[in-house]
């Protein structure tokens, strides 16, 4: 019995990991602008369509599968910095004044958008891209099988993503900004701050992570339209069950949430589409404003 | 001698209610000056006006003779002239020199995303201000974990850090326990002669404004009704009557 | 007779054949056959529903190049399985109502059929259920108007039960991954119920439904690494099946299970490389781009080849599954001519020449029973590399006749399985040999 625990624990980790690169992008731009971006779905879809197709050419080209690895990192921030960063400039910058319903509606149109360029782009047949994975073999726990980059490589790449944010926001300038932005947007302003500028490069990290997210995640799974809305989703219970806007309170959301699904899997498998949003109810019925939120008095 | 911002023939109004009419003002550098008037009277307003908060439907506002009327907060600020508020706007989840770290980063234009806060050149501007109010006890405790009066001094610091020119401040008293209001303004006119930063501020408290102003500006049913040195001013029956109470 | 007797009888005569050919003259042959097909042309189906549809583009051509059907030309009108229920719906509405075809062929999926059958019988439609399993269609109700040219879930899982006990006779444990919906449901309920009947001693170890479309199946994948079943079940199919064979194969769960696929001709090309040898795979009927029966025929391999030029890849079920829904509507249209003295025949005339209905797309002949269901072979096998192809090819084949493993007409297919024996699992088939 308590091997499986141990399975199901690592199963939870590796799910997780992912599930927490895609929910963190999600949580900082809520957290930060107040906008709740239902295309973040789409940069995760396309993240995983534009690895495998650089991945694809790699093959094509003969070149070394290892180069796919840092070719996930530049698929990330293409599709971050060029379709996050255009979205945001040219789109989402003229609706921050204007109320929520209606800035959903935009990032909603946006994201039925980008899943009809993709299909454009890269049609409905499934694509698949594994040989980062294979590259790094298997181990075994147990007795049971595992592929090192599930229960190895996306956990460390998730906990590097976590310290790196952490840094990032508590120790650099540009950190300690968007930080402020956060918190008050005005009295920022007051102090000359650009918040533009910051709602620009906050946005452009978030999906720039959610990218990444789609591109780490391609090597496990058959790539296909719908992927994204799938995503979306359970990023935002991720989300929400953590408080929105909180980092460190994502990553234990999402641990919990995977470990959550994986011990449904093993002991209560009828449960285990359910459990996400389970758990999501169950926490935001005992605190509303997620697990670490803060119940905020509105600001007259 | 040329005014630093000179204010003409302001008039603004909210649905019905007239909240200035016709004001005139001048603010010359090195000017403490205090403006008194009745609640509600548009005080406030004034500074938002003054800030870019708002735009009047009347006049003009210009800073070292250039015009501001329709430039943002932001540009204003960028410009020479910072503001403290009534109700601190600090960071509250920062610690204070974060807070004074962000606005002088700010001030300087400095655009380094991976800088490390800790190390950028101007922290020993930081180190020296938050010396200068009297705040350096407290630089790494948390802004929101402050008592109200050190609150209100590193809502100055912080504006001070901006290097302005002219700091606008909002009844930089209030809120603040008698006992320590004059430690703070010594602490805060200190600082402002320190670096020759120009002064204007609303004040209730007569007593303040007697000690610290060089001038006072009376506003009274949306104008500047009388402008004076404070021995003159706050000793004029009619001021007395309207405004102070007697 | 007197000459004005003499004309007024040839006036009479002339007058009543006139009449009498009158109903034959009336039937003006239309000047195309409109037909509507409901398929998956977005959503995770599309994988079946894109080669659906360019099957039906290709079939439509050849018809139109031999004249059409009595020659009338048809022309072909598709709306999109993957809009949803409602829009689905009233887009088929709109095609009997607007676009006024003359007959429909939806759909692959069993919900969209479960909605679809009921609105053709009110709008009196003739519907060829050309993909979709859903054995209680037809189980429960009678139709006039629907008509299915495949098979159904029943005949699909006996066969691959019967293939499993024939090869594997002594299996101990299995275990179940299938989709969570209506087809996941019913097909484990089908085979597991069949299981138990002729087998009784298996013990199934784990029952898992994965949600449509997850996208990932690694927890479960440990599962049965812990659980060790000697054989595993699974009719998923598309996106994931293609992910729950990579990720079971990147783990070795292949090694260690016999794997049942009863979907898998159609990912078998996609999932080159991934898919070991060994793997019990059917076909959802006797499709196969290298069936042995027919593989050498002139006309196979010219629709084969064709389809191969026309998207790429070798045609999968659903193609076939099309052919042979274009086959039936040609064999009606033929028999409903003859019996109407050659003439082109109306709607009604063509609905009743469905009935015992005998017609053949590119597999074994198929026959319409009397409660509209189609009685179509099943083809099974195990997977096999070779040189010939970059993916696996189908070795060891068997091919069951229908009506051996169905239940038999107006009876509900569980009930049909309780009544099971051991004699059931001595049920023939011809067994075929890679390349022979």
């Amino acid at each position: 019995m308590s091997h499986i625990i141990i399975l199901a624990v690592l199963d939870g980790i590796a799910y997780g990991s992912l599930v927490f690169l895609v929910a963190v992008g999600l949580t900082l731009v809520f957290g930060v602008m107040r906008i709740l971006n239902v295309a973040h779905g789409s940069f995760y879809a396309l993240g995983a369509y534009a690895a495998a197709s650089l991945g694809l050419g790699l093959t094509a080209l003969g070149l070394s599968p290892w180069l796919s690895y840092p070719l996930f990192v530049v698929a990330a921030a293409a599709v971050g910095v060029v379709v996050g960063g255009a979205l945001e400039r040219l789109l989402l910058q003229r609706i921050y004044r204007h109320e929520e319903a209606l800035q959903l509606l935009v990032t909603f149109a946006v994201f039925m958008i980008l899943d009809n360029a993709q299909r454009l782009i890269w049609g409905v047949q499934p694509y698949f891209y594994s040989e980062p994975l294979r590259l790094l073999g298997n181990v075994s726990v147990a007795g049971i099988t595992y592929t090192a980059y599930q229960v190895v490589f996306l956990p460390l790449v998730a906990i590097a993503v976590l310290v790196a944010l952490r840094l990032f926001l508590r120790h650099t300038l540009a950190g300690a900004v968007i930080v402020a932005v956060t918190e008050d947007r005005e009295a920022a302003t007051a102090i000359g701050v650009d918040a533009r500028r910051v709602f620009l490069i906050t946005f452009i990290i978030g999906t720039t992570l959610a990218s990444l997210g789609g591109a780490l995640a391609a090597p496990t799974t058959s790539i296909l339209p719908g992927m994204g809305a799938d995503m979306i989703v359970l990023s935002f219970a991720v989300a929400a069950t953590a408080g929105l806007g909180q980092i460190e309170g994502t990553a234990v959301a999402a641990l919990a949430i995977g470990l959550g699904r994986s011990f449904a899997v093993f002991f209560a498998p009828e449960l285990e589409v359910l459990m996400p949003y389970l758990i999501m109810v169950l926490v935001l019925l005992v605190r509303p404003e997620g697990l670490f939120g803060k119940a905020t008095a509105r600001k007259i | 001698m040329n005014a630093l911002i000179s204010v003409r023939d302001i008039a603004i109004r909210f649905g019905g209610v007239v909240a200035a009419d016709g004001v005139s003002l001048d603010v010359f550098a090195g000017d403490h000056l205090a403006i008194i008037g009745p609640n509600g009277a548009g005080k406030t307003t004034f500074l938002n006006i003054c800030t870019g908060y708002l735009k009047p439907q009347r006049g003009t506002v210009q800073f070292k003779g250039r015009d501001i009327l329709g430039s943002s907060p932001r540009a204003i600020t960028r410009l020479g002239i910072a503001r403290a508020f009534q109700i601190p706007q600090l960071f509250l989840e920062q610690t204070v020199r974060e807070n004074m770290l962000i606005a002088a980063a700010s001030a300087a234009r400095r655009f380094a995303p991976f800088a490390r806060l800790a190390d950028i050149p101007e922290r020993g501007d930081v180190e020296s201000l938050l010396a200068l109010v009297d705040c350096a006890d407290v630089a790494d405790r948390k802004a929101g974990e402050l008592p109200e009066g050190k609150r209100k001094l590193v809502d100055i610091a912080l504006a001070l850090a901006l290097k302005p020119e002219v700091l606008l401040m909002d009844e930089p008293t209030s809120g603040v326990a008698s006992s320590e209001k004059f430690a703070i303004m010594d602490t805060l006119v200190a600082a402002l002669k320190e670096r020759a930063v120009t002064a204007v501020f609303v004040e209730h408290d007569m007593e303040m404004v007697s000690r610290y102003a060089n001038r006072v500006a009376v506003w009274s049913a949306g104008t500047i009704s009388r402008q004076g040195p404070p021995a003159e001013i706050l000793n004029d029956p009619e001021v007395v009557r309207t405004v102070i109470g007697g | 007779m007197k000459q004005g007797g003499k004309w007024a009888a040839l006036a009479a005569g002339l007058g009543l054949s006139l009449m009498l050919s009158a109903p034959v003259l009336a039937q003006q042959k239309p000047s195309e056959i409109k037909i509507g097909i409901a398929t998956f042309t977005s959503g995770a189906a599309s994988v079946f529903g894109v080669p659906g549809k360019q099957a039906a583009e290709l079939l439509a051509d050849r018809i139109n190049k031999k004249g059409g059907l009595q020659g009338v030309p048809v022309k072909l009108y598709f709306i999109d399985e993957g809009a949803g229920a409602e829009t689905l719906t009233n887009e088929y509405r709109r095609l009997v109502e607007n676009e006024k075809v003359d007959v429909t062929m939806a759909a692959i999926s069993s919900g969209s059929c479960v909605n679809l059958a009921p609105l053709a019988e009110d709008l009196k439609m003739l519907n060829l259920l050309w993909d979709c399993g859903t054995q209680r269609i037809f189980e429960e109700g009678k139709h006039r108007y629907n008509y299915r040219s495949q098979a159904n879930a029943t005949p699909e899982m006996m066969a691959a039960l019967l293939y499993l006990l024939k090869k594997k006779p002594d299996f101990k444990t299995i275990a179940v991954v299938n989709q969570d919906y209506a087809w996941g449901r019913d097909s484990w309920e089908l085979f597991s119920a069949a299981l138990k009947k002729l087998k009784p001693d298996v013990q199934v170890v784990a029952e898992l439904f994965p949600k449509l479309g997850a996208p990932d199946f690694s927890a479960e994948i440990s599962r049965l690494l812990a659980a060790r079943p000697d054989v595993i079940l699974s009719t998923s199919w598309g996106g994931d099946l293609d992910t729950f064979v990579r990720q079971a194969n990147q783990r070795g769960l292949f090694r260690m299970s016999t794997f049942v696929l009863p979907l898998a001709e159609s990912s078998l090309q996609r999932l080159a490389g991934e898919l070991p040898d060994g793997v019990i795979v059917g076909a959802r009927g006797d499709h196969y781009f290298l069936h042995p029966e027919y593989k050498d025929d002139a006309d196979f391999k010219s629709f084969v080849e064709e389809f191969k030029q026309r998207t790429g890849s070798y045609p999968i079920y659903p193609a076939f599954h099309m052919a042979q829904a274009f086959a039936a509507l040609e064999a009606a249209y033929d028999k409903a001519a003859a019996a109407n003295g050659g003439a082109f025949p109306d709607r009604e005339k063509v609905v009743d020449a469905m009935s015992g209905l005998q017609f053949r797309g590119y597999g074994r002949p198929i026959t319409i029973r009397p409660d509209n269901q189609g009685l179509e072979a099943q083809l099974i096998g195990v997977t096999r590399t070779t040189s010939e192809y970059p993916f696996p090819i189908i070795d060891d084949i068997m091919i069951f006749d229908a009506e051996t493993i169905m239940a038999p007409p107006g009876k509900n297919s569980l009930e049909w399985i309780q009544e099971l024996d051991a004699s059931f699992l001595e049920t023939p088939a011809k067994e075929y040999k890679h390349g022979k």
